[in-house]
């Protein structure tokens, strides 16, 4: 069904294409049939989180890709499954035994302010997005040493070794393409050449945005208007669902069953975000592999899932979700089964006192307080003595600061596997709180990064990850489904398996 | 008149000063580093130091207030730290938001409280008077957020009269404004109406025991007339300053509300701001918080002076 889709989006955008050439008049026939679609429609979204700007560059965190991505299209684009698919540039390919990223550009495209977008403009961006002040992608782009233009619609990308996570990279804000007219009012005035434009914005609350007439898909922005608000309160946004202030938006699994007798649709399905146990492995005994794994059959992910998110997620040990490329089948679900025994067997193996503390930083916040203190009393079972310490800023205090122990939080996931692993299981990773990791995950982490064969890095990034759980650098937890809900007028919504919402093909009826 | 404006405004500097060099001071407690987020989510901790660095979080805060008074005092608030727009703008857009909410929240407590506590003062320690004193007790015990939570689920919820969230500005749609305003006006209105109830009763009470109302009713003026023109004129002045009071006290209870009814105003950004610890944008919606209770204080000031021509001497 959603590969069906894929072939479907990418023969519409040849045909588009080939079309560009005669001139706009509808082609007819082609979209209208399953639902009539009302073309002057206004479709209200609350998300979850705040946008404080609308550069792409300066923008820090990945939940903002849906305020943003309406605007800006990148250089190459995620498909719902996650996959790479055309965006701004139809092709690209490693050449050069991996040290240039060739791309080929979308022709006939402009910004909404009319400047054209063509290799001048790409190499404009990725300057840009290398050297703005407060630039929040500055790292993923230091691979690119420099942007040569070739000619108008073709432009290569030198990079300082093999790093066959750029094409992931570009997915994000890292690949968004604006109008370098405008590049020193983006924040509050975005110009891009997405589907929508921004027509107002206020910083923090809301955006409304208007259909991009002359988008190269016709088929993307099915509604004239979309207007975001930012409501930080689950309970908040399925009130404002009820009364018909908003259509659609994303809940808290506690408040599905409400929307449901409500007759709203919620369509509940996994994502890259996991919640995990992260491990500080180089306190003492968290040093040692079977200490590691003792913790982990000390977990029963499946009473955390029916108690903390009414079954809405998925239990898992690995660091990707089943159906992804990187999920490994052997290692499967099942890995850690829950065992309180097998774990006390292997704590004593490993001559661990009983009732040796631990201590836990929390995020101080409802949702992760109750899932520390589940984990404190599982870890009871087993004679570990679990002790929370409260921080308003996890990052900060487990990862930068090294306090604590351990820390029960999520991982929002990465376009590519190998960002999410290179974050938190490597020695350079940002997220990992130890800064160290076995020589074995580090291996397959180097190797993937060089490896520029989709068939063989769908095979690494799989080895990779049940390395990582037969290390048990991680205590994974489970994949909290992501819980899309709206009205029987919306149409087209459904969970994008990034995590982040995009609205193409989104619609209302009338 | 011109003296106590001069005066008032002059000795609002002091007060500005210290108010922000308190805050300044007090964000050095605000636990957390806004730098490891404005780095953006995939970054290195060097470049989480540059961050850090480029933003000023390293100077210790007398430095970084020195600098931001000096540009404070050039009309420059600074920018966000998180969304690099300039304070001021930010300000513009959610002080009136703030101001529109608290404004009607007031005039709530006055057309509620007035009527109420002046009913309750004709008639003391009667029916009229137990009921107006018992809800006022209950309007000052319950959280504004917990009526504000019942108001929604009843008349928003349950009877969708109302819409749970936003807000439209007054000029652009009126109607709409009123069906935006009205829930979050009445639940932070409430328990200032209270207040003012109580407190004219009392005043009243008072006042009609006085010696020129036996004289004004001896001399046969109408009832409304010494209840209207004398005695609610001279029981008003202490209800103007409890008004002044409510005022500093729904900014703050704004925050909460506008939390609950998640309406874009100055509370929410507070809010924000304070967690991110976003600290030029903490210091501008002190700044304003602080004139416009000033400015409050003085309009009190000045309306006593007029109901009460005594108090002008002083």
């Amino acid at each position: 069904m959603k590969l069906w889709r894929y072939v479907a989006v990418a023969t519409v955008t040849a045909l588009v294409a080939a079309c560009s050439s005669t001139g706009g008049s509808t082609s007819g026939g082609g979209g209208g049939g399953e639902n009539e679609l009302d073309p002057n429609a206004t479709f209200r979204f609350a998300d979850t989180l705040p946008i404080d700007t609308l550069d792409p560059h300066t923008s820090p965190g990945a939940g903002n890709n849906v305020w943003l991505f309406p605007v800006y299209d990148r250089l190459i684009h995620l498909s719902p499954d996650a996959e790479l698919v055309p965006g701004l540039a139809t092709n690209w390919e490693f050449t050069d035994d991996g040290t240039t990223l060739a791309l080929t550009l979308r022709e006939g495209v402009t910004f909404s302010d009319d400047t054209p977008f063509d290799a001048e403009a790409v190499k404009a961006n990725i300057e840009r997005a290398q050297t703005v002040e407060g630039s929040a992608v500055k790292g993923e782009l230091a691979v690119i040493e420099s942007v040569e233009v070739v000619d108008d619609y073709q432009v290569e990308f030198n990079l300082a070794n093999v790093n066959s996570s750029l094409p992931y990279v570009l997915t994000g804000r890292a690949g968004a393409m604006a109008s370098p007219e405008a590049f020193d009012s983006l924040a509050q005035e975005p110009v891009g050449s997405g589907m929508y434009t921004v027509a107002s914005y206020q910083p923090g609350t809301s955006a409304t945005y208007e259909r991009n007439e002359d988008y190269w898909d016709p088929e993307a922005a099915q509604a004239a208007t979309m207007e975001f608000t930012t409501v930080t309160d689950s309970l908040q946004r399925l009130n404002a669902l009820k009364t018909g202030s908003i259509d659609a938006t994303i809940l808290s699994a506690k408040d599905v069953e409400a929307a449901k007798s409500a007759d709203f649709t919620v369509a509940s399905e996994p994502v890259l975000e996991f919640y995990h146990l992260q491990l500080n492995i180089s306190r003492p005994y968290l040093d040692d592999v079977r200490v590691r794994k003792a913790i982990n059959h000390a977990i029963d992910r499946e009473s955390l899932v029916s108690g903390l998110l009414f079954g809405l997620g998925a239990p898992a040990v690995q660091p990707f979700p089943q159906d992804y490329f990187a999920y490994d089948e052997e290692i499967g679900t099942d890995h850690y089964a829950y065992d309180p025994e097998r774990a006390r067997e292997l704590l004593a193996e490993a001559e661990v006192p009983e009732g040796q503390t631990i201590e836990l930083i929390n995020q101080n916040a409802p949702s992760y307080t109750q899932l520390s203190e589940a984990i404190k009393s599982q870890l009871a079972e087993v004679g570990l003595n679990a002790e929370i310490t409260q921080t308003t800023n996890f990052a900060n205090s487990f990862y930068v600061e090294g306090n604590g122990d351990a820390g029960a939080i999520n991982w929002t996931g990465r376009p590519d596997p190998a960002q999410t692993a290179g974050l938190l299981y490597t020695e350079e990773g940002f997220a990992n709180p130890a800064k160290e990791t076995t020589s074995e995950v580090a291996d397959l982490h180097q190797e993937l990064v060089a490896t520029i064969d989709d068939d063989e890095r769908e095979q690494l990034a799989r080895d990779l990850s049940a390395q990582i759980t037969e290390d048990a650098l991680d205590v994974v937890l489970y994949f909290p489904f992501q819980n899309v809900a709206y009205s029987d007028k919306v149409q087209g919504l459904e969970p994008w398996l990034s995590g982040k919402l995009e609205f193409r093909g989104v619609g209302m009826t009338q | 008149m011109a003296a106590l404006i001069g005066r008032r405004m002059l000795a609002a500097i002091p007060l500005l000063l210290f108010v922000t060099a308190l805050v300044s001071a007090f964000t050095v407690f605000i636990p957390g580093d806004p730098a490891v987020y404005v780095a953006g989510e995939n970054a290195t901790v060097e470049q989480i130091e540059q961050t850090r660095e480029r933003l000023g979080f390293d100077d210790p805060w007398p430095v970084r207030y020195a600098e931001w008074l000096g540009q404070a005092l050039q009309g420059n608030l600074g920018e966000s730290v998180f969304s690099a727009s300039p304070v001021s703008e930010l300000l513009a857009e959610r002080m009136p938001v703030t101001l529109a909410l608290t404004l009607s929240a007031l005039l709530f407590a006055v057309l509620v409280g007035i009527p109420a506590g002046t009913i309750a003062a004709l008639n003391p320690d009667r029916w009229p008077d137990k009921v107006v004193r018992g809800i006022a007790t209950l309007g000052i015990a319950l959280p504004g957020y917990w009526l504000g939570l019942l108001l929604l689920l009843v008349f928003a919820v349950y009877l969708g009269l109302f819409p749970t969230l936003g807000y439209t500005p007054l000029h652009q749609d009126p109607l709409d404004w009123l069906r935006h305003i009205l829930l979050p006006s009445v639940a932070l209105g409430a328990p200032a109406a209270a207040e003012v109830a109580r407190q004219l009763r009392r005043s009243m009470l008072d006042t009609l025991n006085q010696d020129f109302l036996r004289t004004a009713t001896a001399k046969g003026l109408r009832r409304h007339t010494v209840l209207g023109k004398h005695a609610l004129k001279h029981a008003a002045g202490p209800i103007v300053t409890v008004l002044a009071t409510q005022m500093a006290l729904l900014l703050g209870a704004a925050v909460i509300i506008e939390k609950a009814f998640t309406i874009p105003g100055i509370g929410e950004l507070a809010v924000s701001s304070v967690i991110n610890k976003d600290v030029p944008v903490v210091q501008g919606i002190v700044v304003v918080s602080t004139v416009v209770i000033v400015v409050t204080n003085l309009a009190a000031d000045i309306t006593n002076a007029w109901l009460s021509p005594k108090s002008q001497s002083q």
